[in-house]
This record gives C-alpha cells, structure tokens and sequence, in this order.
C-alpha cells in the first residue's frame, strides 16, 4: 500500500508549545536571546536618521551573563538653530566660512547642514550572586564627528520576600568631550556672517568635557499572579561643557529702536556648567489573560527649572497563536528652562545665562504607535513598529513684541518612526 | 522547619550535584542540580515538589477535586476555569489539529470497551460506536473562560500533563536558580543546562522489559526526553495480537504500534506529542519521526 508521506508538524508544534509555556521556551532554555534591528525616524521636513542596533543577552559560564549592544545613527537635514525670524531674508555660516544657507523672511532659522554619524558599543557582564542577588558592570564607548562618550556603570540587585520583591541599585559614570569643527565658540561672541567675520569668537581647545554622574534606585513588587508594579528614583548630576556650540540666539532691536523685534546680529548660547536631573517613576502593569496592560508615569526636575511629566500607556494583545499586536500611546509636557529665552535684545543687559534652543522651552508632545510581533520559525519572531509623534510649543512666548510678535517662533515638529527587528532566541 | 521524617522529598549529594527524590503524578520524581549548598538544594526541593504536586492537583482525573473531574462532572453544562486550564486545554486542541485528530484528550472514554489482559476477546462492536460518538475534541466548545463538553463526554490531560509539570518544574527551577538542572518524572524529562556543554546529561533507554541494561544512551546537554508505550499490555482478536493504544477515529486498537517510543525534542511537552503521534501511526511510526527530523528510538 502507498502510504502518503508523512508531513512534519515540528514548527507548528513549537509555536503551541510557546503558547504554553511562555516565550522563549521552545528551542531554547533560557540561554539568551539577540536581536538586530533597523530604524527610520523622519521628521517632516527636518531631522531623517537611520539606526542600526544588534543586541545580544546571553548566559554564559557558571552564574554569569553578558550584554552587548551594537549602535549605529545617521543623521542628516534641517535643525533650528535657536535664531530668531527675521522680515528679510538671513544666511546662515558654517563655522569654517564654507558653505551658508539662505532662510526665507519671516522663518524660523533652520541649519539644514546637519549631518552625524554615531557609532557606539555597550557591553556589560551580570554575575548571579546565590540564588537572591545579581551583580552587574559594564562599560560604554561612541564616537561622532564632534563628541566622544566613555562610561562604566555597576548595579546590584537583591530579591525579597520569596522574591516578590526586588530592590535594585544602579550607577554610572561617563566622561564625554564635545569637540566643534574650529574649536568651542566663547559664549555671547557674535556669530560671524558673510560681512562681518573679524575677532576671536572661538577657543583653541581640542575639547571641552563634561562629567556625569547619575544613580537609580529601583523597587519592584509583585502585587499578586497577574500585577507587577515597578518604582525608581534618578539622580543625574552633569558638569562641565553644558552648551551646544551650534546654538544660537538673535539680539533684537529694542522697543526704542527704529525697527522693534528685528534681529540685528546672533550670539552663541551660554547655558550653566552643571546641571542635577531627579525623576520619580512608576509602573503597573497587569495582565489580563492571554492580553495585559503597562501604564506609567514619570515626574521629571531640574536645576535648569524644567519640570516634566510622562505617560506612557501600552496594551498587548495576542492575535491568532503566534502573534501579538501592542497599540502605544505617551503625553509629554515640561515646562521652559529659566534662561531660555527666545532672543535677546539689544540694549537691555545680557543674562548670565541663555538658551534658545527649542528643546528647552515650554512644549507638548504625544506619540501614538502601534507594534506587530508574529513568530517565523520556532524561537525567532520578527517585530514591526510605526509611530507618529507630535510636538507642539510655545510659538509666541510673553516677551515677544515687535515683529516677533507676527512670527511663530516654535514651529511644531511631525515625525514618523518605523522599526523592524528580528528577534532570535539562544 | 520540616522534620526529617514528614518531608514529602528527600535530598542527597552525589558527585557534582545534588539529587531530589519525591513521587507525584503517579511516577517516581528525581530531580537532579548542580547547586552548591545544601541549603540551597533544600530550598529548590520544596519549590519543585510544591510546584509538581500543584499541577497534579489541578490535572489529576483521580482526584475528585481537580479541575478536571469538575469538567467531567459538568454534563453538558458550561464549566468556567482559569488561565492556565485554558491554555493547556487550548495546547492539547492545538495539538489534535495538528496530529491529524490522532491526539485527542476526549479518547480515553474508548478504553470501557477493551480489556488489555494477554486473552482472546470478542469486541463489542455496538459499544464501541457509541462510545466512538462522545470522542472527538471538534466536538467540545473552549473559550478563554470556560468549557463546555456533550453530556457523556471525558477529557484526560494524563497524555499532557505530566509533560507539562516536567517542563514547569524545570523552567521554574532554572528561572529562580539558573543552575543546570535535570528534571525527570518516570522517564519524561527535561534538561536545562546552558553552562556546560562538556558535560552532558547521559540518559539511558530502558528496555520496555525493564532489564537491566539500557537498549541506548542518549547525551543531552539541554532538551527534553519523552516516552510512549513502555507496556506489554495487549489482547487478542481472532487470534490476532493488538496493543493496547487505541485509536480515537477507528474505537480500535492501532495495529503494529511500537512496543515503545522515544522522542527528544525541545521541551517535554513537544517530546510527549510526538511520541504519543508516533505511536498512533502504526506501522508508520517511524517514517513519521523520521519527517519531524527528531531523534528517536522506536522499540518494536
């Protein structure tokens, strides 16, 4: 007799066994796992960056485990770069003369020559400690054109409590060096222009450095079988090189002047050479059968004067047997820097300190997304995710007057990010 | 502190690891880990003994209180039960799809029509339709929340079960521990052991005799092991010999089963379905393992 031949059910079977036991499980024993993604963020008309990261977690001799990312960014196009609008057409100058920009009337100044490629490596190793403790440290290293990043971190966690509580404290420490194409510009000096370009406006230093420091202290707590909640506290104390030597602001004429409000010459920015971040947050999150839910939120303050406030709220659910769709939502508001200010005027005294970078003023922001993960073999799965952010901020701020007064000086900003990752299981 | 003598388990040093002894799922349990202390081989007893005799509890068709008597009990009506019921409920659903129907937890009602003690029968072909009528889980209606069986109607988890307790014992043990450990529950077991690939697990194959020597000797590092059959348990119909696995479609006895088979596979879990599905095949067990591209040992 002609039997037919047998077909295989090995892979479909590894994908219900998954189902069953957790992910993971099926192919592999908790040894690891990697992942290599790709990501396009582009903001409409502004900032196109590409990133490439491959990760891998995996288990290693006796109670150890190691940790190693692998990140590449590109980036190119328009950024603001903190000038004010003016009622007739402004040229921008890179800092070496080169090439400039021309900016239309009425715009926001955007340097649409930016351009950076940023290469970095993290790896770290995880030491078991008994069957209650972890010990881990590692270190991190990137380099860009302008700006280099060394850091090691150390943490310890314990588990409590038949471990239903975990208390966790971490650490880091990094040194980076800001290096500007034609050295650092001295803070307030004029920004040179096709016309004007006389006196010494940058220092010859090879790079300016900057110190961080920052500490976590974190608590997880089962709540019962279907409900973790999760709280930390930071602490981050940078000092050094603050500024971002490609920041500039307008000095416009005074209320007294024949033209109130229109930009006269730009300085560059001068921000405090130290700055200590705190932030509070929590994090429930629950499962509800085969679905569950994570909702958080972040309280955020500084010395700067920036306070801040996230929500983040993400709900998984299973499609079919091997796949999960998770929509993605999150509410972003802080509040502006104490010497951000959106220009200076001319003839009023300079502050000891200002910023009109667009990233330290009064804004919203909300990003909506939505992430697909479907199984294609037994202990790989592939994940796709779009998301949409909006941000929206102060475009005219109280000091405003004069011609400034019929600008919008805090154009929003629309961005769309997709990803893709493939997702191995050691 | 538990005494000594009222301990449900018992923990011993062997040479580079520690063994621990209990008997649950109507099997003997040996677990054996490569921890370093004492203490710590105590501390990973009771949570592997609390953990199998949790799944015995819930899965047991023996035990009037199970989860799984209360669905037999349910005659027709709804039955409401948990996350995990459901999954292993909607696990072994999966699995019927996926053996052609030949996996199928509503079969072990069949076994009222056939004594398997060696002699000649006569089987009673009416009886075996009828019972043929309440199996089929196409027939059973499963949501994420309850279950609803045809007045008549059985399920027995005694075919996932077990292999699933061998694969939560394991992952549970490794996950709080992350020794290499071996769990092994009559036969069916799973190793995990990521650290040392030099030193294997050695798993020998009993004979279906159970004779002294091992019939092979299977090296794992890390996956699991599962066994079909292991029994002599026959009859005879019209002076032909059949074995005592049954067939859900036909009410009859699978014609040249294999006296045992052996699967290793990933997990336990995927080891016992794939043994159980041989086994079912008859005289194609074999061309059919040999298509799942698995390693096995089919006993004939």
């Amino acid at each position: 007799m002609q039997l037919a031949k047998p077909r295989s059910i090995r892979t479909g079977l590894a994908a219900v066994t998954a189902a069953l036991l957790g992910p993971g499980v099926s192919g592999a024993t908790g040894e690891g796992q990697s992942e290599t993604s790709v990501l396009i963020y582009s903001e409409s008309q502004r900032v196109t960056a590409v990133e490439a990261v491959y990760d891998l977690n995996r288990h290693l001799k006796g109670p150890y485990s190691i940790g190693l990312t692998l990140t590449y960014d590109g980036l190119t196009g328009a950024t603001p770069t903190g000038g004010a609008p003016s009622k007739i057409p402004q040229t921008i100058t890179r800092p070496s003369g080169g090439t400039s920009t021309l900016v239309p009337a009425g715009q926001v100044p955007l340097d649409n020559t930016f351009k950076d490629n940023r290469f970095a490596i993290d790896a770290g190793i995880t030491r078991q400690v008994g069957r209650l403790a972890t010990l881990s440290f590692g270190g991190h290293a990137s380099a860009e054109r302008d700006y280099s990043s060394l850091g090691v971190n150390g943490g310890i966690t314990r588990d409590f409590f038949r471990k239903n509580t975990t208390l966790g404290i971490a650490g880091s420490w990094f040194h980076d060096v800001t290096s500007p194409k034609g050295g650092a510009p001295i803070p307030f000096a004029s920004v040179p222009t096709d016309t004007v370009s006389t006196g010494e406006r940058r220092e010859h230093h090879p790079g300016k450095p900057k110190n961080i420091n920052d500490l976590v202290v974190s608590l997880s707590q089962v709540i019962d079988r279907k409900t973790i909640f999760r709280v930390n506290y930071s602490y981050d104390r940078a000092t050094g090189y603050l500024n971002d030597p490609y920041k500039v602001l307008s000095v416009v004429q005074g209320l007294t002047e024949p033209d109130p409000g229109e930009p006269l010459f730009n300085v560059y920015e001068n921000r405090p050479d130290n700055r200590t971040k705190r932030a509070v947050f929590g994090e429930v999150r629950r499962s509800l059968g085969r679905n569950s839910v994570d909702l958080s939120y972040r309280y955020f303050w500084d010395t700067w004067g920036i306070r801040s406030h996230t929500i983040d709220l993400y709900y998984n659910f299973h499609v079919g047997d091997s796949s999960s769709l998770e929509p993605h939502l999150r509410f972003y508001r802080q509040s502006r820097a104490d010497f951000y200010h959106p220009f200076l005027v001319d003839s009023v005294p300079v502050p000891q300190f200002a910023s009109a970078d667009a990233r330290l003023t009064k804004l919203n922001a909300f990003t909506i997304g939505l992430r697909y993960v479907f199984s294609i073999e037994a202990g790989s799965r592939l994940s796709l995710s779009a998301e949409y952010y909006s941000q929206r901020g102060d475009r005219s701020p109280p000091e405003t007057f004069g011609t400034q007064s019929g600008y919008n000086l805090f154009p929003g900003l629309d961005a769309f990010l997709l990803r893709a990752s493939i997702i191995h299981d050691l | 502190m538990i005494s000594e003598e009222s301990r449900p388990f018992t923990v011993r040093h062997a040479d580079s690891h520690w063994v621990i002894t209990y008997t649950a799922m109507a099997s003997p349990c040996q677990i054996l880990i490569r921890c370093e202390k004492a203490s710590e081989a105590e501390e990973l007893a009771l949570l592997a003994f609390s953990e199998t005799s949790r799944i015995e509890q819930k899965f047991s068709r023996y035990r009037n209180d199970s989860v799984v008597s209360q669905i037999n009990q349910g005659g027709g009506r709804v039955v409401p039960i948990d996350d995990e019921t459901y999954q292993l409920l909607r696990f072994a659903g999966e699995c019927f799809v996926l053996s052609d129907r030949l996996f199928d937890i509503t079969s072990g009602i069949l076994r009222k029509a056939w004594t398997f003690d060696g002699r000649e029968v006569t089987p009673d072909l009416q009886l075996i339709e009828s019972l043929r009528r309440l199996v089929g889980w196409q027939k059973v209606k499963l949501s994420a929340e309850s279950i609803t069986l045809r007045p008549g109607m059985e399920i027995d988890l005694g075919g996932v079960a077990k292999e699933y307790a061998v694969d939560k014992t394991a992952q549970m043990l490794f996950e709080s521990s992350h020794f290499p450990l071996m769990v092994n529950f009559g036969g069916d077991l799973r190793a995990i052991s990521p650290l040392s690939i030099r030193r294997p697990w050695d798993i020998g194959i009993e004979s279906p005799d159970r004779a002294s020597r091992p019939v092979g000797l299977i090296e794992l590092v890390h996956g699991a092991v599962a066994t079909s059959g292991v029994s002599y348990r026959h009859c005879f119909v019209k002076g032909k010999r059949l074995g005592h696995i049954l067939n859900p479609l036909t009410g009859w006895p699978v014609e040249n089963a294999p006296q045992s088979v052996t699967v290793l596979a990933d997990s336990c879990s995927e080891a016992g379905l794939l043994s159980t599905t041989a086994m079912l095949q008859g005289e194609g067990a074999e061309s059919f393992l040999t298509a799942q591209g698995v390693t096995y040992h089919c006993i004939r």
